[in-house]
């Protein structure tokens, strides 16, 4: 029996996911909110970094981490399969992701470099989030997701690593360079396009979150766009699952990309995480992609003619720039312009979120909210081509009318 | 190498809100280097080459090349990398080693180009300063040197020394740079495995936030370095 033939029983052939999601307040959804008595699994998958001399360029003395020209994995069943060089995809701190060498598979294999894989505790840990993953069947077959499949093993019946669902397209941080970044690289694409692009996004964090299951690291190059503007999720074993044996955590997180909550008290990285948690992280993703790649935090003050601090600083202090006047406290460039043509409601969803969220984690705004007004947005955008632009010359001035004669106006709360 | 813009100021785009990482190239280009130059200018390509196709890196690095002969001369000015030419015209070599210039001027033109991103709100990752020389100074370094490896020393700055051949001053080195980050020896001919190291280093860093690149390991260099 060979290694495909094994994947297609234990899991079936891969559904596409249709566009919305099919999300359904079903029985079987689990609260996406952790049961805080529930004792919690961790895995300590976490960015790579590693002990050394902090920030020396020498600290990578010895560590080399050259892939193997060829290695042998085994399925759950013991089916090998041999993975060469030739076959990697992608390579990153904590292992290598290969394409392997299967006709019409659309899987890949992640193989954990020898540091993580030689962490037997560590696995062990991994390998329990691996089999509840593959057993969230539903989740399993969006296409939109890197979802494990199953743990692959070496010849000593160690796992080493797990097979998932194939991904293509490129970063977020494609959206995020500014402007003129963004018209060169996507000419065709426009702000209609982000609001498309972040709501597709949403869409799924919610979906995800309807299954139980809370993205941890909000780093912009774990979220992937095709070139048809659909989004992708991948590095999805970092994610915190929850299951009937309770709540499988990691302590993962992109420092300028997590609440504040979590960054002031790093302790409380090793319990379940919440749904305002994810509220957070997902709200600065959203930002930056309607806001070509500024961060929320981005704050200038123009008294000392200074930037106040780095983003993940003023994170911490809860230094926004948002909600604070005409010109708000942006850095040089476009911003203001660009930030005074989104909708009235989308503006105040950040607020809520940067501002008033920063203290108070209930005040965030919910996906559900989200969604309505990106909806919302993509609306007022088709039917005001002006607000298509990425370079407005001019903020939107307070006696703007725009073109309100769409079906759905009335139910739109911001324009 | 074709200068993209003499003024030095005026290569910054505000309306890219990544943070920067600011790379300065010090390169001797004095008549001693004369059999390297292939070797250095075909690196440099690729070293322009592949950050500029690096996602993140094409976002946040932003290079500065001083060479130095009988004098120092910003070959290119702080450029987005996006935007070099990847294939500058080659450098040349001839003359002495005027290092200490070299370093001055890169004190200089890091403390000014800091100053900007600060004055228009932009954040930045620790500068990147590479060092590249086969011999010693030939004029006053030691005041010139003096910031830069303070800097160094605080952990501001990636500062890092590379020797090429047998007849580098190594003494001097040793006092330019950090105590910290001293100077490596270039394996033979090795200019492409060390800036396909820079490049990946620069990457990693670009990748991070601001605040965590102290937690990056950096890649292993043995495959350029003689240690």
């Amino acid at each position: 029996m060979n290694f495909l033939t094994v994947l297609k029983m234990i899991l079936g052939d891969s559904v596409p996911l249709p566009v919305p999601l099919p999300v359904k307040p079903d029985s079987a959804a689990k609260k996406p909110a952790a049961n805080p008595k529930s004792t919690p699994k961790t895995t300590s998958k976490s960015t790579p970094r590693q002990a050394a001399p902090a920030g020396n360029w020498r600290n990578g003395i010895g560590k080399k981490c050259t892939p193997p020209d060829s290695i042998t994995v085994y399925s759950p069943k013991n089916s090998p399969l041999k993975l060469d060089s030739a076959h990697i995809k992608a390579s990153g701190g904590e292992g290598i992701i290969y394409t392997p060498p299967i006709n019409n598979a659309d899987i890949l294999v992640k193989i954990y470099r020898n540091d993580a894989s030689r962490n037997r505790e560590k696995m062990h840990e991994l390998k329990k989030r691996i089999y509840a993953m593959s057993a969230l069947t539903e989740v399993k077959k969006q296409p939109c997701f890197a979802w494990p499949r199953m743990p692959v093993f070496d010849a000593q019946r160690h796992m080493i690593g797990f097979a998932m669902n194939n991904f293509n397209g490129t970063s977020f941080l494609s959206l995020m360079g500014g402007s003129r970044d963004f018209q060169r690289r996507f000419p065709q694409w426009d702000r209609l396009t982000l609001a498309q692009i972040a709501l597709d996004f949403i869409r799924k964090l919610n979906f995800l979150a309807k299954h139980g299951v809370l993205v941890n690291d909000f780093n912009p190059q774990n979220f992937l766009v095709d070139d048809t503007g659909k989004v992708s999720f991948i590095d999805c074993d970092s994610f915190q699952i929850s299951d009937a044996g309770g709540c499988h955590i990691t302590k993962t997180f992109f420092p300028s990309h997590i609440a504040p909550e979590l960054l002031k008290d790093k302790s409380a990285l090793t319990q379940p995480r919440g749904i305002h948690q994810l509220e957070f992280g997902a709200a600065i993703i959203v930002f930056q992609v309607l806001m070509c790649g500024l961060h929320p935090y981005n704050y200038y003050d123009p008294s000392r003619q200074s930037a106040c601090g780095t983003p993940d600083e003023n994170l911490l202090h809860g230094r926004c720039p948002l909600g604070i006047g005409a010109g708000c406290r942006f850095p040089s460039g476009n911003w203001y312009n660009l930030w005074s043509w989104l909708t009235g409601d989308i503006k105040g969803a950040f607020i809520a979120t940067f501002r008033d969220g920063h203290g108070n984690p209930a005040a965030r705004t919910t996906l559900e909210a989200w969604e309505k007004h990106l909806i919302n947005l993509c609306t007022v955008i088709k039917y005001n081509p002006e607000r298509r632009t990425l370079m407005p010359m001019q903020p939107k001035s307070s006696d703007y009318i725009g073109n309100r004669t769409f079906p759905d106006f009335k139910k739109t709360s911001g324009f | 190498m074709n200068n993209i813009n003499n003024n030095r100021y005026a290569n910054l785009d505000v309306n890219n809100p990544a943070p920067r990482c600011p790379v300065i190239l010090l390169l001797d280009t004095s008549g001693s280097m004369c059999n390297d130059m292939d070797e250095l200018n075909a690196a440099l390509r690729q070293f322009l080459r592949e950050t500029a196709a690096d996602e993140a890196a094409s976002r946040s690095v932003e290079l500065e090349v001083i060479t130095f002969d009988n004098s120092a001369e910003v070959a290119m000015p702080f450029t987005a990398i996006a935007d070099v030419d990847p294939e500058p015209d080659p450098l040349v070599s001839g003359g002495i080693t005027a290092m200490g210039a070299a370093l001055q001027l890169a004190t200089e033109h890091l403390r000014e180009r800091r100053k900007l991103y600060k004055t228009n709100g932009i954040s930045s990752y620790k500068p990147w300063v590479i060092l590249m020389t086969d011999g010693g100074p030939n004029d006053d370094w030691e005041s010139a040197a003096q910031e830069m490896r303070e800097r160094g020393e605080r952990g501001d700055l990636q500062y890092i020394g590379v020797e090429i051949g047998n007849d580098v001053d190594h003494e001097t080195m040793v006092r330019i740079l950090p105590e910290n980050q001293q100077p490596v020896k270039l394996k033979d001919k090795c200019f492409k495995q060390f800036f396909r190291w820079v490049t990946a280093s620069i990457s990693s860093v670009s990748s991070s936030a601001v605040s965590d690149q102290d937690n990056i390991c950096f890649g292993d260099p043995t495959d350029w370095a003689d240690l």
